[in-house]
């Protein structure tokens, strides 16, 4: 007896160092315990969208959170990040944006842990924002660092052979080429990411199914590696020579499918998106990866500029009509504001601001934060976030302009959709010649009077005209009867609740109030007149109306 | 066996298992030390615990010069980035090898090579020296003369991920980095490129510390190595002015202290904090050696305002006063001999300075006009590169390629560029007057064929120096220079020419070697009416009578045309 016992003492002890949670085999089936609480669809006006269960339309407005680095760079818990999700709520924010590493839910092999998974998803039911999933596995920027993966995985290059070992990566660990050709590594990576969905199912149930998380991104930067880093590194394809692109982009597919399908196969299916690195349009390889199984959507990233985002937008919209254009990255500098108005009325359903707020202790790119470094002294969040310059105010005043009328700004496409003061043209003018002028698809035009450094909506969607400005303006409907405007906003569940009704001037004209939204409901509307009377008349499409 | 002994066996077992799982590695770092691993060329220490001095800057009427081991040491040198050869085009010790035996071909007597803080200090606190080991036994295998180029927190005013250790880049909270545009970016030469706080106490405590083990295993490797004294001087840092000059505009780098774009005031501060501190610590050193800083083409260009040379910029007069740096010298990249000649003085005015270029082009087919234009000046020159790396080769920009010698196919066979045999021709008869050229005035020291950018093939040149007048004839493309002690002459041309000497009368000519200021004649050289015929390759010792001290013509034949 005393001899099993002694044997047995020193497997105990192994065993409660590897942590709380047991040891189990898992394997990928698709599980249909739940439906997907997101989903996508085509509205009315045929714009794509993401709507979530109960019909009510998403529109995504989400603020890029790096909690790799928070913990790698600032050595933080998830439970040391609560003010980072309070700011974001603060800042009008209805997402985030978290990148979530393989080594911080599988601590060993096949050894989970949930905690900080839950730490998070608590803070977002208590903050009510949802969450886009960053899946930091083994693919990050078309390179493997070894901070993302767990050990069992970089410390055993036999089992888990690497194409080539690079150099130390600083708070990414080592970095790394790995062998994505490997399905044993596949195998154990899609694993880890079925388990945390089916993880968020377990928390969802305990939970009031919050549904917390909209999308998870495969892998990050997904064209990085036959973009730049194949000539970069010299990267060996199969054959010794230089790996070619076809090559390249096999292997980057290979891993999105297959983290797709970890995804779509999981009891929590949230929708799935790859990104690109300053893709600015549709390309065959963006087609490809489109084209992968479990892929539902394919995003456009750092459109730097309005013209280029109004283009770039505009060039995903056409392409996949039935698809709901998620801008996933973009920097959060001084014009973050005006770019997402942009991107939502050129019929994107969702904008990413990179980032909130840098790591202290990583060095922050000049490029874009919404706000300063965390200030740790401060007693309030005011003085723990202090914001660059406006840009936290300014992209909170377009986040809530945005979220009152919310429904037609996810209905309406771009003919529907004017944005207001977002035409530099009208910049050096004075008095009356300020006053905007846009047709909209739907035969409605659409006179603003366009005080300076404004910016607002007028947007069409089932008889009505929503519309609102930053500051105190005035706003005319032509070539149509309207009957009554009301001020308000729409609730979560996606019904106008209005505030009452307000005086509508010669049945055309809306006296605005900075901040506020209205809808102005339209009896009849003439159709569109012909192009020579517009221009003749100086209005402009709304696509027009959005000049850098 | 008892139950007793029995749990007295199985406690360090159990211990041993938890120990285990915790995750810390407990590997032996001792191994990793190059001073613990046997050295089967290392004898018994013949220093012990005393200083020893290598070399120092010292100055005469004429100006300052480098002495080592108490001689006159002729600056002439050559760089060999071993650190791109090893990092990017995966070279072995075997291969680098072969590039110190073809610097020692080339004939110069130092040679830079940089010593990357990564590749000595591996972890915090485990230190391997296996690297400089290799260096120096080469250095002293070839008798080349090394100076260190300190390659650590900032280089060409970056940080890179190649030459820091990854404890100082991981670990912000302790090591703070500038915001700054291009941060975190992959260059494939140096790796991740960030901006570390170059002066932030942390940091400065650690890279001194590296830098002290450094000089503490420098002199512990000669203490075993037959005292040779191979390491002659240490940069600090490579080009460290690109920082506050260019990056901080070009990538928008924030001052830590302000959250604004950091003004360059700021910029030089911290660099200047920086590299004295890493200086003061060379110093500080029992191996005793110089210590220098390079700037990046200090001039921008700009040499002379009409024919007067600048002053040198206030950064570079800054970092010449710092305690911690003996001397300065600028990486002109200029194929002007004219400039060249400028910036040596620019930089010999400087108090206590010795002027030199501490880079300029090796692919210059005039290498060796400016050489001369250096060395005539008083002053010294170093080669950029003997070889550039291939792999910066196929992968950098047209002029990237600045070796003297081309990369062969393999990594031991080279191509040499055209004006290599020629370089090599004049540094052979720099080196013969090593012991003397630094002992007499620059209006003293005749430079020949080289009044325009490149040597004319025929060339009738009269140039005077405080006491003689040479006409200087070549139809073959000579060019060499005379120095000229008021009673003789050394002389040294690289081709066939012709000399004619006035205002004094030639009374012998000899030929041979100058060997510590000890000339061995081989035979006496006829003349007729004042004039030799000089054999190229040879020096010449000319004897005679001035009559009288006469205005120098030298500065004026120097780069004009």
């Amino acid at each position: 007896m005393k001899k099993i016992l002694f044997a047995i003492l020193p497997l105990i002890l192994l065993s409660s160092c590897k942590g709380t949670h047991g040891e189990k085999t898992i394997k990928l089936e698709n599980q249909t315990v739940y439906d997907a609480p997101y989903r996508y669809e085509n509205s009315d006006d045929n714009k794509a969208r993401i709507v979530y269960k109960n019909g009510v339309p998403v529109l995504i407005q989400s603020a890029s959170l790096r909690t790799d680095l928070l913990k790698n760079a600032d050595f933080l818990k998830a439970a040391e990040m609560e003010d980072y999700f309070a700011i974001a709520k603060e800042t009008n924010m209805n997402t985030m944006e978290i990148s979530l590493m393989w080594s911080e839910i599988e601590i060993d092999k096949d050894i989970y842990s949930f905690d900080e998974l839950d730490t998070y998803l608590n803070f977002a039911k208590e903050y009510d924002l949802k969450l886009n999933i960053i899946w930091y596995g083994s693919f990050v920027d078309g390179e493997t660092h070894t901070a993302n993966i767990p050990k069992y995985i970089s410390e055993n290059p036999n089992e888990y052979p690497l194409i080539m070992d690079l150099f130390d990566f600083a708070n990414y660990g080592h970095c790394e080429i790995i062998d994505w050709n490997n399905d044993k590594l596949l195998n154990r990576e899609q694993i880890a990411l079925y388990s945390a969905l089916n993880h968020v199912y377990e928390w969802n149930h305990n939970n009031d199914n919050y549904d917390p998380i909209i999308m998870v991104q495969l892998g990050q930067g997904v064209d990085r590696l036959q973009r730049w880093r194949v000539n970069q590194y010299k990267i060996p394809g199969q054959d010794g020579e230089i790996m070619s692109f076809d090559e390249a982009w096999a292997l980057s597919n290979k891993y999105i499918e297959a983290m797709g399908k970890a995804v779509k196969y999981s009891k929590y299916k949230a929708l799935t998106r790859s990104e690109f690195c300053e893709q600015s349009a549709v390309v065959n390889y963006v087609r490809n990866i489109k084209n992968i199984e479990y892929v539902d959507i394919v995003c456009p990233t750092y459109l730097h500029e309005i013209t280029t985002m109004k283009n770039g937008i505009k060039n995903f919209v056409d392409e996949y009509e039935e698809m709901p254009v998620i801008n996933s990255e973009n920097w959060a500098n001084d014009i973050n504001y005006k770019q997402i108005m942009v991107s939502t009325a050129m019929g994107g359903s969702g904008y990413v601001s990179y980032q909130l707020s840098a790591p202290r202790y990583f060095p922050e790119s000049p490029k874009g934060t919404l706000y300063k470094r965390y200030n740790p002294d401060g007693t309030t969040l005011e003085e723990k976030f202090v914001e660059h310059f406006s840009r936290a105010t300014d992209t909170k005043l377009v986040n809530g302009l945005l979220n009152k009328a919310f429904v037609p700004a996810t209905n309406a496409s771009r003919g529907n959709f004017a944005s207001l003061g977002l035409d530099s043209s009208f910049n050096d003018k004075v008095g009356e010649e300020r006053t905007q002028k846009i047709y909209l698809k739907s035969g409605i035009l659409v006179d603003y009077t366009n005080p300076e450094d404004v910016i607002g909506y007028a947007i069409y969607d089932r008889n009505f005209i929503y519309c609102t400005s930053s500051k105190d303006a005035q706003l005319t409907v032509n070539n149509c009867t309207a009957t009554v405007a009301q001020q308000g906003q729409f609730n979560e569940e996606g019904e106008w609740e209005s505030a009452g009704n307000v005086t509508l001037e010669n049945n055309k004209t809306l006296i605005m109030e900075a901040g506020i939204a209205y809808r102005i409901r339209l009896a009849t509307i003439n159709p569109l007149p012909d192009p020579a009377t517009l221009i003749s008349n100086q209005y402009r499409s709304t696509s027009d109306s959005i000049r850098s | 066996m008892n139950f007793k002994k029995k749990t007295i066996l199985l406690l360090p077992l159990l211990f041993t298992m938890l120990f285990s799982c915790n995750g810390q590695n407990n590997n032996n770092s001792s191994s990793l030390d190059s001073q613990t691993e046997v050295d089967s060329c290392a004898s018994e220490p013949i220093y012990h615990g005393e200083d020893i001095e290598v070399s120092k800057i010292i100055s005469n009427e004429y100006g300052r010069n480098i002495e080592v081991e108490g001689k006159d040491f002729i600056y002439l040198g050559t760089q060999i980035r071993v650190d791109a050869f090893m990092n990017c085009d995966k070279y072995t010790y075997a291969d680098v090898k072969y590039l110190f035996k073809e610097a020692a071909a080339l004939g110069v007597n130092c040679i830079q090579v940089p010593v990357e803080w990564s590749k000595i200090e591996f972890a915090q606190d485990e230190f391997n020296f296996k690297y400089v080991h290799e260096m120096l036994s080469y250095a002293n295998e070839y008798d080349l003369k090394v100076e260190i180029m300190w390659y650590g927190s900032n280089m060409c005013g970056d940080t890179h991920s190649y030459s820091v250790p990854n404890y100082i880049l991981a670990d912000g909270r302790t090591y703070p980095k500038f915001d700054a545009l291009r941060t975190g970016e992959f260059w494939n030469y140096y790796g991740i490129l960030w901006y570390l706080d170059f002066d932030h106490p942390n940091l400065v405590s650690r890279e001194t510390n590296a830098v002290r083990k450094l000089m503490d295993y420098i002199y512990t490797f000669d203490s075993t190595h037959g005292g040779k004294k191979p390491v002659i001087g240490v940069q600090i840092e490579n080009e460290p002015d690109a920082f506050p000059r260019w990056r901080i505009d070009q990538y928008e780098v924030k001052s830590p202290t302000t959250g604004a774009k950091m003004t360059m005031e700021e910029g030089f501060e911290k660099v200047c904090n920086s590299v004295d501190a890493l200086g003061k610590e060379v110093k500080n050193a029992k191996y005793k050696v110089y210590t220098r800083v390079n700037f990046a083409n200090a001039t921008n260009g700009s040499v002379y305002t009409s024919s007067i040379v600048n002053d040198a910029p206030s950064y570079v007069k800054k970092v010449n006063n710092l305690e911690g740096i003996d001397i300065v010298g600028d990486d002109c990249y200029m194929s002007s001999v004219r400039n060249v000649k400028g910036i040596i003085n620019m930089f010999n005015s400087l108090p206590n300075n010795f002027g030199h270029i501490a880079e300029n082009a090796g692919n210059y087919q005039n290498t060796p006009s400016l050489i001369l234009a250096a060395l005539a000046q008083h002053g010294g020159y170093s080669i950029y590169d003997l070889m550039t790396s291939p792999f910066f080769i196929q992968n950098g920009s047209g002029d990237v390629n600045q070796g003297i010698i081309d990369p062969g196919e393999t990594a031991n066979t080279f191509v040499y560029k055209n004006h290599y045999e020629e370089t090599k021709l004049l540094i052979s008869g720099l080196k013969m007057v090593e012991s003397e050229i630094y002992k007499l005035d620059k209006d003293n020291v005749f430079a020949f064929n080289v009044s325009s950018d490149y040597p004319s093939k025929s060339k009738t040149q009269s140039i005077s120096s405080k006491h003689s007048t040479i006409e200087f004839t070549t139809s073959q493309t000579a060019l060499g220079f005379g120095l000229d002690f008021g009673s003789y002459i050394d002389l040294f041309l690289t081709h066939d020419a012709s000399i004619k000497l006035s205002n004094g009368t030639i009374t012998e000519v000899h030929t041979d070697s100058l060997l510590d200021d000890v000339f061995t004649s081989s035979g006496s050289v006829t003349f007729n009416n004042n004039t030799v015929n000089i054999s190229g390759g040879q020096l010449y010792r000319i004897t005679y009578t001035s009559s009288g001290p006469i205005e120098s013509t030298t500065w004026a034949n120097i780069g004009v045309s």
